[in-house]
């Protein structure tokens, strides 16, 4: 078994993030369940690239979330073969393989009885590393993930919020740095506006870790926004599409995958546009524990009515209005504001306009890698960047109607 | 001769015969927890075994406990391995009933996640399922010690030990010295026993339990 000592390769050996996802392909895998006529997963065949985000989308009961359950094999195929990397993983122990498939569900399930260190350090235990290593990978994780260690390393689930527990879900799914995570609907089960923080996270998360990604959902808004690449589903795991959600939206496959993208095409088009397409601006910002009149003196002289405070790593935490800091202490302690408005570099333009819907401020705080502070949009930007979206959609709509739209499925 | 004159007189006995009756409990209750969770957990998974368990642990706990020890005096010379056999009988189908539930009661999400992190049958069982049910379990635990104090003092008449003897002589010689103050330190023994256990394996309870699952 020096398979589960030794761990996945070399980059794992640090800890540190950085082992890159693989490639997974999917070879006429079939299930039949005894006593069923017709088969739940028929010879479907599959190429996910190394790297990307795939989203399984369809409606209940076609099979999708079996597919991607037999990529672990918690249900075993019936016939064909699965490859990640170059090993065929049907022919490999169930229990080794799965150590090194991340494996998030929803509502995360994290184990109630422990606190969540423990539930992170779960894969790592198994597969035997060090306690010290261990340790520090879990609050690599905890920071990854946006949750302060020294806050929750010792919590249980049950005092955490949904999204909160949704993030440790993550974390343990990372813990063991697998090159391929598999998602089971892992947001459905929290509201709306966690839900779309969570989504933002998992594509910063993305940006830095570069997993391949197996994503299962019903929801086509989350499938666009996510996936590099989305494959529709029809009963029977039947690949009716399987495109970029630019690819889809333009140039819907029949009527099926027309009837799941809906009526507003166009609009979900505009989820398209992320928050790094768009030209971001500077805001007047001070640092915790700066000198207040300084700031006040930068914020004029850019001519801004309002200051961010950062803390010591970059992060944002509240904006002052100028007269706010009147005193001269008024930067020595700056309490986080909770409800403060953030999107990522991967948030869609949507997504940012709705937050500057909801603070009811004409800008909204952009964070990259590690929630660190990268700039504001302003409402403006984004207005003008719809403009612009219009245009160019439409013209790949026209001249590009030869390509081929789905994908092979026997 | 007034109960407390008759309890300072006899008092060195009845400590004794008080220690006697809760070390056989507890030493029954020790070998009937082993016994129902070895046989909760080679039932528990499939649902014939886990409905087989419980019919049993029903069925059992309306023998008689007379009956019973009939049959084991009749297959066993009498004495105090008669009453240990017979109590960790009882004792077991309370704890295999609440240790088929507790176990059978995990949610399946959870077992499902634990599987597809690569856990085994075996770490699945004893990092996650038992520990879940483990406030179920020591409740059946209880429960069984509640009535193996009532049981124990029952198969004082096999000569197993305990304040049971004392209720037995105060019955048959029922109207003679001191009868009724038999009886009577015999049962208030016994409740005290039953209290002082109870508070006890509750505590074990807490301290073995979780803090993410306490109630």
């Amino acid at each position: 078994m020096s398979d589960t000592t030794n761990g996945k390769p070399a980059s794992s050996a640090s800890g540190r993030g950085s082992g890159h996802g693989e490639q997974i392909v999917l070879d006429g895998v079939t299930k039949r369940y005894p006593r069923q006529k017709a088969p739940a997963v028929d010879h479907v065949d599959l190429t996910i690239p190394a790297g990307e985000i795939v989203m399984l989308v369809g409606p209940s009961g076609c099979g999708k979330t079996t597919t991607m359950k037999m990529i672990n094999r918690l249900i075993e195929p019936t016939e064909g073969r699965i490859f990640i990397g170059e090993e065929d993983v049907t022919r490999k122990d169930p229990d080794v393989l799965r150590r090194h498939i991340g494996y998030v569900i929803q509502g995360a399930g994290l184990f109630p009885h422990m606190t969540v260190a423990d539930n992170i350090a779960l894969v790592p235990r198994l597969l035997k590393w060090d306690k010290g290593r261990t340790r520090e990978r879990v609050d690599e994780l905890l920071e990854l993930t946006n949750l302060d260690p020294g806050q929750f390393r010792d919590r249980y689930p049950r005092e955490l919020s949904g999204g909160q527990q949704q993030r440790v879900g993550v974390a343990r799914g990372l813990a063991a740095d697998p090159p391929v995570l598999l998602m089971d609907e892992p947001f459905g089960a929290v509201d709306p506006i966690t839900r779309q923080r969570l989504q933002d996270e998992l594509l910063r998360l993305q940006e830095e870790l570069r997993k391949t990604i197996v994503f299962v959902t019903h929801d086509f808004d989350e499938a666009v926004k996510l996936g590099d690449r989305i494959a529709i589903l029809q009963v029977g795991s039947k690949i009716v599409q399987y495109d970029t959600p630019e690819e889809i939206l333009a140039h819907p496959a029949d009527k099926f995958v027309e009837g799941f993208v809906g009526a507003g095409a166009v609009l979900k088009q505009l989820t398209l546009g992320r928050v790094r397409d768009v030209e971001l601006h500077e805001a007047a910002v001070a640092h915790v524990g700066d000198d207040p009149a300084r700031a006040v003196d930068k914020a004029r002289s850019l001519g801004r009515e309002h200051v961010l405070v950062l803390d010591d790593q970059e992060r944002p935490q509240r904006w002052l209005a100028l007269d706010e800091l009147q005193h001269s202490n008024a930067l020595q302690n700056v309490a986080r504001n909770q409800d403060l408005e953030v999107v990522s570099l991967a948030s869609t333009l949507n997504d940012a306009l709705e937050s500057m819907l909801t603070s009811s401020h004409g800008v909204v705080v952009v964070t990259g890698p590690r929630n660190r502070y990268e700039g504001v949009v302003r409402v403006e930007t984004i207005m003008a960047a719809i403009h612009g979206l219009r245009g160019p959609v439409a013209e790949t709509t026209s001249d590009d109607g030869s390509r081929p739209a789905s994908a092979a499925v026997s | 001769m007034g109960f407390f004159q008759f309890l300072q007189d006899r008092w060195a006995v009845l400590s004794f015969l008080a220690y006697q009756h809760m070390s056989v409990v507890v030493q029954s209750l020790v070998i009937a927890t082993i016994v129902g969770l070895v046989v909760a957990v080679l039932v528990y998974r499939s649902p014939a075994g886990a409905a087989a368990g419980n019919a049993m642990s029903a069925v059992g706990l309306t023998l008689p406990s007379y009956a019973l020890l009939g049959i084991l005096i009749a297959l066993i010379n009498s004495g105090v391995g008669v009453s240990v056999i017979a109590l960790a009988f009882y004792g077991s189908l309370p704890i295999l009933r609440n240790a088929i539930v507790g176990l059978r009661g995990v949610d399946s999400k959870l077992v499902e996640s634990a599987r597809g992190m690569g856990m085994n049958r075996r770490s699945i069982l004893l990092r996650l399922e038992i520990p879940l049910a483990w406030p179920v379990i020591m409740t059946g635990v209880r429960v069984s010690g509640q009535m193996l104090m009532g049981v124990a003092a029952i198969t004082a008449y096999v000569l197993g030990p305990g304040l049971g003897g004392y209720i037995f002589a105060g019955i048959s010689r029922m109207g003679g010295a001191n009868a009724t103050n038999d009886i009577v330190a015999g049962t208030i023994g016994i409740l005290v026993l039953a209290v002082i256990l109870d508070v006890v394996l509750n505590l074990i309870t807490r301290v073995t339990t979780s803090r993410g699952i306490r109630v």
